[in-house]
């Protein structure tokens, strides 16, 4: 899966959010997982028990599988939640 | 936590959801509307979050659409309470504890109460949830990559965000051409549509079906254009076997093959069609959650296959005050769950004594000849697409069923092989169910393939009970915020 921005669509406010220690471009008006997917991951679990936890499926918070730590808050719905300069994300533990 | 009081509470912020509330705003009630999302709109408008610009007439007509209900929205001052999610919903009683739904001898106003921390109470509730799409549990549909065709449309009308470049679109039900035809609009190259029905299925219906339905024509004529001058491979009476690829990297493709008017694969006619990214679903599943916690009586709709609240013609259900409105009530599109919303306003206008019964009918009949054509719309629709029983069951050994607690088809065997017979049973015996989804996307085909292994009807199979949180809530939202530790 190899997400891209559509070209015409205008972006202001370009901002930064950190992925497990790693910058990740995002914009104003974009998710926590629009910005990981634009930045190639395609999987933002661990895997183990929930297998396929950390992943974009339905991507309207319905699936849960989309899970991350927002600024220390676990089980926050990627796919839901708006990005913030400086947002410190990372795989649920 | 705080209360406001208000007449009338929506819940869903859809093309139902909206028009409820408009109308009942419009008739003089004080009303609020509850939606997850920051913005009003659900999964038909999906109106965008960054500065998308729209190539396409149909998407600008529909944004302006949009802007006119918000517009009405905000002349009426309705309350909108966005990005916010019912919990649980209670009567009100000043003493005691708060008294079960179920029971009608209680007539007192709801106390809707949200994630947010906040609480509405209203003395009429109209539910308004929708829809989602119907997953299809088969081998690799837990990758990377896999998708449902919504979560796909999503991405490209809310954020300008293409999900993959080589798309293969399958199952079956009426979103798959249109989010074929976004995908192309947004760039990426649908390289197959894969669809269970036949290319004839449904169409004796479609003069009856079709008549004044100008506006479809042209939507659906919009939609082929797009995806034959891009030479989409569509393939009837098809399905997909299996999708390809690792955790690691995601998906490389999927194998595809022929299917019976069943859905269920024909041997032999298997190949690998290369795709880094499969939109894939049967139909939709109602968001049933809050009806069922309300205590509304459901019944088994044979057309989409799935349990929905049953409603009379005026939107009411068997609980006094609650009304249902919208694709819940089996996903017959947008038209008619705007149609179903101004229903559902006469109805709680006329409880509330804002509007006299004379009146209320004279609305109704006005409403009844678009209802009528929406209604034959909707049975070609469902005839054509209606979810293949091959496709809702997870039918191979290893499939993951349950993705929340990783429960196999082959767990599920077991456990029917042990005595289970329903979902509750299955449920004890493997945990199915009782991850973070809260079941929303495996007790549907949990329950078929219980039908299927135990000989039963998936209709007789009940749906397992719900219990307040109804959708997975921080504990600090029901509770308050923890204390400082001293």
């Amino acid at each position: 899966m190899t997400s891209h921005r559509i070209a015409r669509s205008r972006r202001s406010d370009r901002l930064e959010i950190s992925f497990n220690g790693t910058k990740v471009e995002g914009y104003d008006g974009e998710t926590v997982a629009t910005c990981l997917l634009a930045a190639g991951f395609r999987s933002f679990g661990k895997g183990g028990v929930m297998q396929a936890a950390g992943r974009v499926y339905c991507a309207i918070g319905t699936c849960l599988q989309c899970v991350v730590t927002v600024d220390g808050e676990r089980g926050t719905r990627a796919c839901q939640t708006a990005v913030r300069p400086g947002m410190n994300v990372e795989t649920d533990s | 936590m705080s209360t406001t009081i208000y007449d009338v509470a929506v819940v869903g912020g859809g093309p139902a959801g909206i028009a409820a509330a408009a109308e009942t705003a419009a008739g003089g009630a004080r009303v609020v509307l509850i939606d997850a999302t920051a913005s009003l709109g659900g999964q038909y408008f999906r109106p965008p979050s960054v500065d998308v610009v729209h190539t396409s007439g149909r998407r600008r007509r529909k944004l302006e659409a949009l802007g006119r209900w918000n517009d009405m929205l905000a002349t009426h001052g309705v309350d909108i309470a966005g990005q916010t999610r019912v919990w649980g919903v209670f009567r009100a009683s000043p003493a005691g504890p708060p008294a079960s739904l179920g029971d009608d001898s209680q007539s007192g106003p709801f106390d809707i109460h949200c994630d947010t921390g906040q609480s509405y109470r209203a003395s009429t509730l109209i539910v308004a949830p929708g829809v989602y799409d119907r997953p299809v549990p088969i081998p690799g549909w837990t990758l990377p990559g896999v998708m449902t065709p919504g979560g796909a449309q999503t991405l490209i009308d809310k954020y300008g965000l293409v999900p993959g470049r080589r798309v293969i679109v399958g199952g079956t039900g009426p979103l798959q051409l249109a989010v074929a035809a976004s995908l192309i609009e947004a760039g990426a190259d649908v390289v197959a549509m894969v669809d269970a029905c036949r290319a004839t299925d449904g169409l004796t219906q479609a003069p009856r079906a079709l008549w004044r339905q100008w506006g479809r024509i042209g939507e659906i004529t919009g939609y082929l254009a797009t995806v034959l001058r891009h030479r989409v491979a569509v393939q009837f009476g098809s399905g997909i076997f299996e999708i390809l690829g690792t955790e690691a990297t995601g998906v490389r493709g999927a194998v595809v093959g022929r299917v019976d008017p069943g859905g269920f694969r024909i041997p032999g006619t298997e190949r690998v069609v290369e795709a880094d990214l499969v939109c894939h679903a049967t139909g939709f599943l109602p968001s049933v959650e809050l009806t069922r916690h309300l205590g509304c009586a459901h019944h088994f709709d044979e057309r989409i296959s799935a349990h929905v609240p049953t409603v009379d013609a005026q939107m009411r259900t068997n609980i006094a005050n609650v009304l249902v409105a919208g694709d819940v009530t089996g996903a017959a599109g947008q038209p008619m769950a705007t149609l179903q919303g101004r229903l559902a306003a006469i109805s709680a206008l006329e409880t509330l004594a804002l509007v006299s019964p004379t009146d209320a009918d004279k609305h109704r009949n006005r409403l009844r000849p678009a209802a009528i054509r929406e209604e034959r719309f909707a049975r070609m629709i469902w005839q054509r697409w209606h979810p293949r029983p091959g496709l809702m069951a997870g039918l191979q050994d290893h499939t993951v069923l349950c993705r929340c607690e990783d429960v196999t088809v082959e767990a599920v065997r077991e456990a029917c092989a042990d005595g289970a017979r329903d979902l509750y049973g299955v449920k004890l015996r493997t945990r199915l169910g009782m991850g973070t989804c809260q079941g929303l996307y495996c007790n549907a085909s949990g329950a078929e393939l219980i039908a299927r292994l135990t000989d039963q009807r998936v209709s007789d199979i009940p749906m397992p009970s719900v219990r307040p949180p109804v959708v997975p809530v921080r504990f600090s939202s029901i509770v308050g915020e923890r204390p400082e530790r001293p």
